[in-house]
Parts: C-alpha cells; sequence; structure tokens
C-alpha cells in the first residue's frame, strides 16, 4: 500500500516523528552537560540533520515512484540493497520498540501508575496497528489535522512558560569557555532529530520536486521548537529541576499556569501523546510495509497482525528483563547513528557517484 | 479468509476485553480523602503531621451546603520518620489519600530548623503534590492554627488567597514550593519563607523566615517588608508618609524599574542596584489635599528617596550582616554575568563581603486625576 | 392461426385473470374493439372519462380505430405513446398507465393519466432555516423535480432516470450539471444504481445503504436534502442529488465531512455570522461525542486538572451517588437515548407529557435520589443539545453512537483511552472517501483555498468551485475587471 505524500505532509512526518523520538528528555540531557547554553547544541545538530534530511530527499527525488527498498538496488547492486534493507528493518523495528516502550514507561510513570503496563500497551497496541494497517498516506493526511493543534499546543504552553518564567533561569545564554561541550553534547542529540529517514520509506512523484528545500527548513524548524521548548522549560522549571527528571517536558509544564485548568500536562496527554501516537504508527506502518515487500505473499493484515505480536512481546520482553536494557541501548543507539547519519550519506554519495559516472558514459 | 478475519476478530476482541477487564487507575473524586493543608511540625524528636481534610460528606450532597458542620476535619500522625508519620495518617484515612488539591504547606519552625529538604524532596518525588504549592513557615501551634476558623473554612485556601493578593497587588514575590526546591538544590541555596501567625480571627504574614544551606538561620520581621518587597518583587507599590512643613503627604511609590549590576574585580565582588520610582502624591492632611507646591517637591522629594534608600539599605545590611544570606538572587545575577567566575568562588563565602552599593531616582508628581487647591472664590 | 381477434381476447382475459384488480371498459368500433385497462386507484378517471373514454366512444362507431390512428386524431389525452411490447402491459398498468389495446391491431396505446394521492407541497422539518424557501421535497418524484426544474433553467440540467428494485420498480432521478459536475462522480453513481439487486427500494435511506463504499462505515457519505433550493445550491457547486420516488429526503453525492456542517443560513446570512455559527457547530460535534467522556476522565482519573476548590464541590456532590462515574455517565446516556427514542413514537398528544416526565424524572428526581451528580445531568443534558446543532442528523447519529464507545475507552484508560480512540477516529475519517472525493477535505488533503472558502468564509459567494469536487467548469463568477470610473455614476 504505497502512498506519496505532498511536501507539507513530508515536513509534518519530520516534525512529528522527531519530536516522537525522546523529546521528553531534551530539557534534562542538555541541562546536564551544556547548561544553559544548550541551543547551541540544538541548532549546531539541527543543521548536521537538515543536512541528511536534504540528501535523503534528493536520494528519493532521483528515484521517483521508488522506496530505499527499490532503488538501494539501483545505486549499489544486490548485495548492497540486502545490507541497507536489513539495516533499515533493523532500525524502524528498533525505533518502534523504544518509543512504544518510552511511551508506556511514561503513560505509567506520569499518569495511570496502577494500569499494568501488558494492558496499556495492548491498548494502544491494537490501536497503532489498525492505523498503521490503512497506509502512510492515511497517516500523513492525520497529520495534516492533529500537527497544527500539536505545533499550536507546543509553542503556546512554551511561550506561556517563558513568559512565567524568570530570566535568571535562561542566562547567561552563551558561554564562549563552554563551547566544547556544546559540541561534545550534538552527539545526545541524534535520537531526537532522526526521524528524516522515515522518508526512505515513502515514494516521491513529481509534486515533491522541491523537497529538499522543504525538509531543510523542515529539519531546521524542529531545531528552533526545540529551542523554545528548551529554554521554556528551564525558564520556568529551572535547571537544576530539569536536570534530575527524565520527563522534563511534562514536569516542566505542570508549572505553568492556565486559566481554569489546574494542570496543563492533560493536554499534553491528548494533544501531545495524539502526536506521539501518530510518530509510533507511522514506525510501525513503514516496517509492515517494508515486511510487506519482503512477504508478498502474504496479504497487508496478516503481516500487521503478526509484526504487531512480535512488536509487542518484544517490548514487554524488555521492560521485563531490565538487564538486557542496557545492551539494548547501546545496539539502538548503534543503528541509530548508522541508519540516520552514515547510511543516508553513504548512499548519497554513492548514487552521486554512480550517477556522474553514468552521464560520463553516456557523454 | 473469512473464518480467518472472523478468529482475528474474536482474538482482538478477546484481548481487548482482558486488557480492559481493570480500570485499575479509576478513582472517583468522591472515593478519596481531599487534603487541603499539610502542616509538618516536630515535637519531642518526632514528626507530626497535621492534615485539613475536606468533609465531603458534610452538606449530604444535593441540598446545598450545610453552614453549621464542619466542612473540614484535621487528623494527626506522628512517626521517628516522614515515611512513618505518613503510613500513621494513611491508617486513618477513609479513603486514599489525594495530594492534589493541597493549597499550602506549613512548616513550622522547628522543622526548618533542622532541615527543610527531606519533606521538599519527598514532594518533589510524587506527582500527585502540585509543585505550584504555597510554602510558608509558622511559630504557632498546630492545634491554634486549625482552631481559627473552626474547621467551617479551608486554613490552607486562606494562607494561599492572602498570598496571591499580595501578589496582585504587587506587594509580594510569588513563590511555589517548586521554585524552593529549584533553589534547594542549586549550588547556592537561600531563601525566604513567608511567615504566618494567628491575628484574632485570621491569619497575617508577620515576616519572612530566612533559610540558609537549607535551615532556618533567622526571621525577618514586618519592619524590613518595604525593602525586602522592593528588592524582590516585580513592580511593587508602596504608600509612603513624607512630612513637610506640617503637612504629611501620603505618597504611593512605584518600583518602575531595578538594574542589579554586579561587578568582580581583584576577587572583590561588588554589586550595585539601581532603582527608579516613580512616586505620586496620593493626599495629605492639609487644607489643600495634597497639593504640592513647586519649591516643597524638591524636599520632600529627597526626604523621600531618604526614607527609600534606608529602608533598601535595612533590608540589604540584614541579609548580608546579620543572616549572611542572599536572598535576594544576587547570584543569579553576578553569574549572568561571571558564569566562570561565580563556579570558582563560593558564594556563601563571597557575599556576606560584597560591596552593597544602591543608587536611586525618583519622579515625583501628583496624581494626573486630580485638581488639587481650589478655593471658591470669595 | 389464432385471429387477431382470438390473440386481443386472449390477451385481455389473461390481463384480468392475474387479480390485479384492475377494471376494463371495452369499447366496440367498426370491425372490432378496444379496451381500455387501468387500475382505479391510480388513475384520475375524470381525466380518463373526459379525454379517453368520451372521444373513443364518439369516434368508434364510424371509424375502424388503431393505436396510431387513436393516438393522433381522437384522444386528447397530453402523455400518449404507442407501444408493440405485449409484455409490458402489465407493467405499464400497474406503474399508473391506462393501456388501450385493439383488436384490430397489434400495436397498443399507453396514456399517462396518474393520479397519485400526494400532500402539498410542506415545510422543511429536517433542514429548518430561519431565512430560507420553505418548499421541501415530497414523495412524489415528478412535484421534486419540478422544484429543481423552475429554480434552475440551465439548458445543462440533466435527469437520468433510472429504475432500481425487481417488485417495486422505484423510479430514481440522477440530477446534475452536465458542464459542471465530474462526470466519474455521475457514471459511479449510475453504476452503482444499475448495480442494485433487491426486490425493493422504498426510501433514499434504503438507496443510501446500498450505494455505500462500505457498509460497516458509521459516517455518512452522501447528504441528505430536503429543501429544493439547497438541492440547487448543491447543484450549482457541483454534486449530483439523487431523488428516489416514494422518498421526501434526496441525496447528495460527494459529501465530504465539512459539508454535514453547512446550513442554508451560512449562504444566505451575513458572512461572518455564517462563521460564527459553523463554529458553533463543530464545537458542538465535538462536545457531543466528548463532553460525558471528558467528565469522566476528570472525575475519576485526572482530578488534578480541576481547580481544587471545584474537586471539593464535585466530591461533595457525588458523595451520595453509589456507582462510579463511568456507570453513571453511561447509565444517564443510555436514559437520554431512550427518551429520545421515545419522543420520536410517542403519539403528538402526549409528547409533551413524556417530554415533562422525562425531565422531571431524570433531573430532579434522580438526583433527589442520589442515583447520578447534578454535573452529570448538566453535561448528558448539554451533550443532547448540541447533539441537534449539526445541520445534518446522519452526522450527529455516528456521533451519538460513538459518544458511548469513547465513554467505554475513557472510562478504563482515562485521557489515554480517550486520546487513541479519537486518533482511531481520526484514521477511519481520513481513510473514507465519497465517490473518489476524499471524506475529510479539505482539512486532509488540506487545501487552502478551498478551507478559506469553505470553513471560513460563504462558499456562495466565492468565484470559484471547491477545488476539492474536481468539477469540470471551477467557475462560478467571471473575473471582475476594475474600472478606475467604477462608481462614479453614483456619486454623480
Amino acid at each position: 500500500m504505497y502512498s506519496s505524500v505532498n511536501n507539507r505532509q513530508m515536513v509534518y512526518i519530520i516534525l512529528i516523528v522527531m519530536t516522537t523520538y525522546d523529546v521528553q528528555s531534551i530539557p534534562y540531557i542538555l541541562s546536564r552537560t551544556t547548561g544553559r547554553g544548550g541551543w547551541v547544541s540544538v541548532i549546531l545538530t539541527s543543521l548536521v540533520f537538515a543536512l541528511i534530511a536534504v540528501f535523503i530527499t534528493k536520494l528519493n527525488n532521483m528515484h521517483q515512484g521508488k522506496t530505499l527498498f527499490d532503488y538501494s538496488r539501483d545505486i549499489g547492486g544486490r548485495v548492497f540493497a540486502w545490507i541497507f534493507r536489513g539495516l533499515y528493518l533493523a532500525y524502524y523495528f528498533i525505533i518502534f520498540v523504544y518509543n512504544f516502550t518510552q511511551t508506556n514507561n511514561l503513560i505509567k510513570a506520569e499518569f495511570l501508575d496502577k494500569s499494568p503496563i501488558w494492558a496499556t500497551s495492548l491498548a494502544g497496541m491494537v490501536v497503532y496497528g489498525l492505523i498503521a494497517y490503512r497506509g502512510i498516506r492515511n497517516i500523513a493526511r492525520m497529520f495534516e489535522v492533529i500537527v497544527p493543534l500539536f505545533l499550536l499546543f507546543f509553542i503556546l504552553a512554551s511561550v506561556l512558560a517563558l513568559s512565567q518564567g524568570l530570566i535568571y533561569n535562561i542566562f547567561p545564554f552563551f558561554e564562549p569557555h563552554r563551547i566544547t561541550d556544546y559540541l561534545v553534547s550534538t552527539q545526545n542529540l541524534i535520537v531526537p532529530f532522526s526521524g528524516a529517514s522515515a522518508l526512505f520509506a515513502i515514494p516521491f512523484t513529481s509534486r515533491n520536486k522541491k523537497a529538499p528545500i522543504w525538509a531543510f527548513f523542515g529539519v531546521i524548524m524542529v531545531g528552533l521548537y526545540y529551542v523554545l521548548l528548551f529554554e521554556g522549560c528551564i525558564a520556568v522549571a529551572g535547571i537544576n529541576s530539569m536536570m534530575h527528571y527524565k520527563t522534563a517536558v511534562i514536569e516542566a509544564f505542570r508549572l505553568v499556569d492556565f486559566p481554569i485548568l489546574d494542570r496543563v500536562d492533560v493536554f499534553y496527554l491528548t494533544v501531545g501523546f495524539s502526536g506521539l501516537f501518530m510518530g509510533i504508527s507511522l514506525s510501525y506502518a513503514v516496517l509492515v510495509d517494508y515486511l510487506c515487500r519482503i512477504f508478498s505473499k502474504l496479504s497487508r493484515l496478516v503481516i500487521t497482525i503478526i509484526a504487531g505480536c512480535v512488536l509487542y512481546t518484544v517490548s514487554l520482553f524488555l521492560k521485563g528483563l531490565s538487564e538486557l536494557n542496557d545492551p539494548f541501548r547501546i545496539v539502538f543507539s548503534v543503528v541509530v547513528v548508522i541508519s540516520s547519519i552514515m547510511a543516508p550519506t553513504v548512499l548519497f554519495i554513492t548514487a552521486k557517484i554512480k550517477s556522474a559516472v553514468g552521464k560520463n558514459n553516456a557523454g | 479468509m473469512i473464518m480467518v478475519k472472523k478468529a482475528i476478530y474474536m482474538v482482538g476482541i478477546f484481548a481487548l476485553m482482558l486488557s480492559v477487564s481493570g480500570c485499575w487507575d479509576a478513582n472517583d473524586i468522591n472515593e478519596a480523602s481531599i487534603l487541603t493543608t499539610v502542616l509538618l511540625d516536630k515535637q519531642d524528636g518526632e514528626y507530626v503531621f497535621y492534615v485539613e481534610v475536606a468533609n465531603t460528606e458534610a452538606s449530604g450532597g444535593t441540598e446545598g451546603q450545610s453552614t453549621q458542620a464542619e466542612k473540614f476535619v484535621i487528623v494527626k500522625a506522628s512517626g521517628k520518620t516522614l515515611a512513618e508519620a505518613r503510613e500513621g495518617l494513611n491508617r486513618q484515612m477513609r479513603y486514599p489519600i489525594y495530594l492534589s488539591a493541597v493549597r499550602a504547606l506549613v512548616l513550622t519552625r522547628n522543622v526548618v530548623k533542622e532541615d527543610i529538604t527531606t519533606y521538599l524532596n519527598r514532594l518533589r518525588s510524587n506527582n500527585d503534590y502540585r509543585k505550584k504549592v504555597i510554602l510558608v513557615t509558622t511559630n504557632e501551634k498546630p492545634e491554634e492554627l486549625f482552631e481559627v476558623f473552626k474547621k467551617r473554612e479551608s486554613v490552607g485556601f486562606y494562607i494561599e488567597q492572602i498570598l496571591e493578593q499580595l501578589v496582585a497587588a504587587n506587594q509580594l514575590t510569588r513563590r511555589t514550593t517548586g521554585r524552593y526546591i529549584e533553589i534547594m538544590t542549586s549550588s547556592y541555596s537561600s531563601f525566604i519563607i513567608p511567615n504566618i501567625r494567628i491575628n484574632g480571627e485570621a491569619f497575617e504574614i508577620d515576616g519572612f523566615s530566612v533559610v540558609l544551606r537549607n535551615k532556618l538561620v533567622g526571621f525577618v520581621p514586618n519592619a524590613e517588608w518595604n525593602g525586602i518587597i522592593f528588592l524582590n518583587a516585580k513592580r511593587p507599590e508602596i504608600n509612603y508618609v513624607i512630612p513637610s512643613d506640617e503637612v504629611e503627604y501620603t505618597i504611593l511609590v512605584t518600583l518602575k524599574k531595578r538594574k542589579v549590576e554586579p561587578y568582580y574585580k581583584n576577587g572583590q565582588v561588588s554589586i550595585k542596584i539601581r532603582f527608579v520610582f516613580d512616586a505620586e502624591i496620593e493626599y495629605s492632611n492639609g487644607n489643600d489635599s495634597g497639593r504640592l507646591a513647586e519649591k516643597d517637591k524638591k524636599p520632600v522629594a529627597e526626604k523621600l528617596k531618604k526614607a527609600l534608600e534606608r529602608d533598601i539599605k535595612s533590608a540589604l545590611e540584614t541579609s548580608q550582616k546579620e543572616m549572611k544570606s542572599d536572598y535576594f538572587d544576587f547570584n543569579n545575577a553576578f553569574y549572568m554575568k561571571y558564569p566562570r567566575q561565580y563556579r570558582e568562588l563560593s558564594w556563601y563565602e563571597a557575599y556576606p563581603k560584597a560591596k552593597l552599593e544602591v543608587e536611586t531616582k525618583i519622579r515625583i508628581d501628583e496624581l494626573e486625576i486630580f485638581d488639587y487647591g481650589t478655593h471658591e472664590i470669595e | 392461426m389464432a385471429t387477431k381477434q382470438e390473440r386481443f381476447h386472449h390477451l385481455v382475459n389473461s390481463i384480468l385473470k392475474l387479480n390485479l384488480n384492475i377494471t376494463r371498459r371495452t369499447i366496440p368500433y367498426e370491425g372490432g374493439r378496444l379496451a381500455v385497462l387501468y387500475i382505479k386507484q391510480l388513475t384520475d378517471t375524470k381525466q380518463l372519462s373526459e379525454n379517453v373514454i368520451r372521444p373513443l366512444v364518439s369516434a368508434s362507431p364510424k371509424i375502424c380505430l388503431t393505436a396510431e390512428l387513436a393516438m393522433n386524431r381522437f384522444l386528447y389525452a397530453a402523455d400518449c405513446s404507442i407501444k408493440k411490447n405485449t409484455a409490458k402491459i402489465v407493467d405499464s398498468i400497474l406503474s399508473g398507465q391506462t393501456v388501450i389495446l385493439f383488436s384490430t391491431d397489434t400495436a397498443y396505446l399507453t396514456v399517462n393519466l396518474q393520479k397519485i394521492e400526494r400532500r402539498t407541497i410542506p415545510t422543511p422539518e429536517i433542514e429548518f432555516a430561519l431565512r430560507a424557501g420553505r418548499d421541501s421535497f415530497i414523495e412524489n418524484l415528478d412535484t421534486n423535480i419540478s422544484l429543481i426544474r423552475y429554480r434552475i433553467k440551465d439548458k445543462n440540467l440533466r435527469i437520468k432516470m433510472l429504475e432500481a428494485g425487481k417488485r417495486t420498480k422505484t423510479r430514481i432521478a440522477i440530477i446534475y450539471l452536465e458542464d459542471v459536475a465530474n462526470d466519474t462522480v455521475v457514471s459511479e453513481l449510475e453504476k452503482r444504481i444499475e448495480r442494485i439487486d433487491v426486490d425493493g427500494v422504498v426510501e433514499s435511506g434504503e438507496l443510501q445503504s446500498l450505494l455505500l463504499n462500505n457498509r460497516n462505515n458509521l459516517f455518512p457519505q452522501m447528504g441528505l436534502v430536503e429543501r429544493s433550493d439547497m438541492a440547487c445550491r448543491l447543484l450549482l457547486s457541483g454534486r449530483v442529488i439523487t431523488l428516489v420516488e416514494g422518498s421526501g429526503l434526496g441525496l447528495s453525492a460527494p459529501a465530504a465531512f465539512i459539508e454535514f456542517f453547512y446550513s442554508c443560513d451560512d449562504l444566505y446570512e451575513n458572512r461572518f455570522f455564517g462563521l460564527f455559527m459553523r463554529i458553533i457547530r463543530y464545537i458542538s460535534a465535538f462536545t457531543t461525542l466528548t463532553a460525558s467522556s471528558v467528565y469522566v476522565a476528570l472525575t475519576s482519573f485526572h482530578t488534578d486538572a480541576m481547580p481544587a476548590d471545584y474537586a471539593i464541590l464535585l466530591a461533595e456532590m457525588n458523595s451520595r451517588v453509589p456507582f462510579p462515574s463511568v456507570v453513571g455517565a453511561f447509565l444517564l446516556e443510555f436514559l437520554i437515548e431512550v427518551i429520545r427514542e421515545s419522543l420520536l413514537r410517542v403519539p403528538r398528544h402526549i409528547g409533551s407529557a413524556i417530554g415533562i416526565v422525562g425531565a422531571i424524572v431524570i433531573g430532579q428526581a434522580a438526583i433527589s435520589a442520589g442515583l447520578f451528580s447534578p454535573l452529570m445531568l448538566i453535561i448528558a443534558s448539554v451533550s443532547l443539545l448540541t447533539s441537534f446543532v449539526a445541520a445534518d442528523y446522519t452526522l450527529a447519529n455516528s456521533f451519538r453512537i460513538l459518544k458511548f464507545m469513547l465513554l467505554i475507552i475513557t472510562g478504563f484508560f482515562g485521557f489515554y483511552g480517550f486520546t487513541l480512540f479519537l486518533c482511531l477516529i481520526l484514521s477511519a475519517l481520513v481513510s473514507l472517501n465519497s465517490f473518489g472525493v476524499p471524506y475529510m477535505a479539505p482539512f486532509a488533503p488540506f487545501n487552502l483555498y478551498d478551507f478559506i472558502r469553505g470553513f471560513i468564509d460563504n462558499t456562495a459567494m466565492s468565484p470559484l468551485r471547491m477545488k476539492y469536487l474536481r468539477t469540470k467548469d471551477n467557475r462560478r463568477k467571471k473575473r471582475q475587471t476594475k474600472s478606475k470610473n467604477a462608481g462614479s455614476s453614483w456619486q454623480q
């Protein structure tokens, strides 16, 4: 059920998928590693990943109507194709398990502490499966409804937090002697920015000619959004508080004053989580699309169900065996770094070289 | 295929039914013990909790609220540790404790003298507790405190309203427990907490408890209020009465701007605080009801300036020399300008030795809408 | 070989033997006889006597009549035709036609003298509007078509007549503007109607179910049209109207989600008022769906979101209620649905009594008995009222069902379950299409022009038609060139 998307939907995908990955812990990570100048790390990382997004979109544009599954073979041959297919299959699988587990842990820790994780996961899994079954185009359309609300809520909450916060918590804005810390801290932001790889699963058409520009500015916009979020959180909660809360964003939003309601985190649970669910559903849908290509004889429904059962079991298994979590984290970090930065770069360079060689031969 | 689909639907429905058979987190609001005030005291080496619980059975629920019944119930529990005392509370409650409605957290000076961090850390780790809850100290006996309203009105709500009202009137800075926790966990921990006492059938704020390194180090009475407010609050407005030529002018002084400029030279910390005030003459006890002649403006302004500087300097002196405690956030201003130097020195030692300078500017005028000193033509 | 006379007698007798309550009037003429066959209940006997029997009787002694001669020279009836297929005679009689058989001619005549009991054109009952025409469709197809024809006099207005239902042979009219409507929609509609294989279609609602992509869908994919002005408005915007004989409600296709919130008032009133009312409708639809669930989530799961003093008041109000808020909400919503349904069925004279009983029973008595919380009652009442605000009640019906499902899932998981289910509903909405048009257009896929024209502005005044309809002719108004002297004549 391959479906193309337009440029606006593509930017929404980038935004939601990126913010699904670990946005909660951005203030936590940055306050520990960079202090108040964390925005520098965010901007630097967003520039790098904006470039990666350009590579990915240019690759898709060079092979219109195809996804990575198809054009990896055109670029590097069969073996090359299977390496990358396997890599991204593992990537989407791991990303789903990671996000799924994180979301369920977040729900248990912050909102529903008595509900067992297997129950909340199961309810979530059924819904993600139903949404993923309908395909990427459907999810992209859902983004068009959800993303404006999502952005409105987060930007409003961040602006409120900034206005209600203390200026002392934000300054000094930049410390020149900590520039090394800012550069080193960019490695901690790889996961929150790695969502552009989801575009590998979406075929581009002629209406996506300007996608590289949209993608570039889309990622920069995500970076600016992270900066606003980070500054809002530390303004209202203070950098020392943010250092201690892994779910820093929710904790900061709880301090924001809002008319009528005593706590703003219920909006996070509705609007914020809808974005989260969409991001998870998208990785599920991408995984299902990939598996449908590999197991073309099975129906999409069967693949969705089997994939769902496997993902669900693995997530619960990981939650249950805490000693596995550290190895999982290591594998996860390695796969994410390779899939988000190295693989797109290698693919792009290889494709460019091949195209140049092809032109020379033709000339 | 149809059989497969049917099987899938049945499994799905069964799975859903299993997963939703619990409603684990459902807990209706009427099945919770709603706490509105938490008071922590230390008596004879034991932690004692006094909590004010809303009596939701009082009104009968449907026919309107009874004015005679007690709307709140006070529950007391003690223990050697906080956890023990809390367990004691749990054993007395009909329903699970609900903390999100707590409006005020009252710590007696006995608790603050020893260590404020344990309970605030406990509060931090509990998601139910709102971090926006008001924190006050008191020297009153807990039983007397809760008897002021004879349990017909909430002490916590009242205290919160006093503070909110003062904040709205620019008479106080709003500090929530979350903010205190933030300061407590930073490298320099010093702050003031409003102190309440019983005044007849109500409460009043009679000063501030000063906390340094998470322990009570002193008490600043209301006499220092003006200075503290000018140094802490956003745009405070305070009335001053300035005599001049047998007439006493009541002047509304508004702080327009406060700028804290830290300097650091040769290991010496200096802080210059510049104030810009707007002063409006509201009224006087003279015949002209408030009119100030041009020739009198300057002397009145001078007197006012002196009065303001006296109050501010007195507050600064108390903070620096007596309490040795920077509860005006000068450390943050210093950190903003000299972050590296701040990390190298110890503000606990630097602040008491810092040079503090105060500079004030005043613009004095009459109230715009009022035309002073008109006489009937004789 | 049977003679013509014998064949004639045999034919007439075989028709009469069917016991279809057919009346026969035999008139002899020179060299033969003719039989006028009709059903009294379906025929205007006065016109029959005046325009058919009288001229035939006066003509008959002198001339050997044939079908053609009778039609061209003697009959006064306006709608006559010559037919030869004897297999269709009974069908014609059953559909209200008068059939004239001739013993000396194999051809026969059908004369349209239908007299169907019909009511006068009523005021609309579902699509009521303050400022709009008061004529609405009735059960008679011809009358309905006439209501459209007198408003749209364009030569491009096409009316295709189809038939559905083996036994009812219900006439269905597909009406559209040929140079505007999307051909795919028209052909798809025709195809689906022709594919219908049932014994009868008596109402447009049945037809609607038979035309759907997927019968398991909760959301309506065709709009309901009761008013002729609204039907014309829809035709002008590029939609196709389907009218069914015997039904006072027409269907419009394609229908996007946004269109179920349009009312005639929006088009005829000031554009700002239209926007205001549309916002009210959207909020009302959302309230219908979510009010009770939000109440349950806030009182049972996320009570810390409420202001503390109100939480105490709510606890006091709920202290006597014996069951959890989700059960109370479910019961109350169920009770309200029962009252709503009973008000539809109850005879008019005692309807008001039921309303009063319902209000008293549920209102005062239930609260006094401690069965429900007053706040819950207010929320359920608001949810009921807001369900009436939607311009098209078929969408509100979907929300009424979804409301219960949302209530259940929220009762188990609080706002988490609430959000999950809303995402599921959104997923279902965006995956739908109505005859090729995405159901959630212009929200998803988003189109700025359509969004401004369809949601914010007045569609009647816009120069272009909605792009998501993919009409043949996009332009409604000519481009206006601004003249320097425009208006100067007014100033003189």
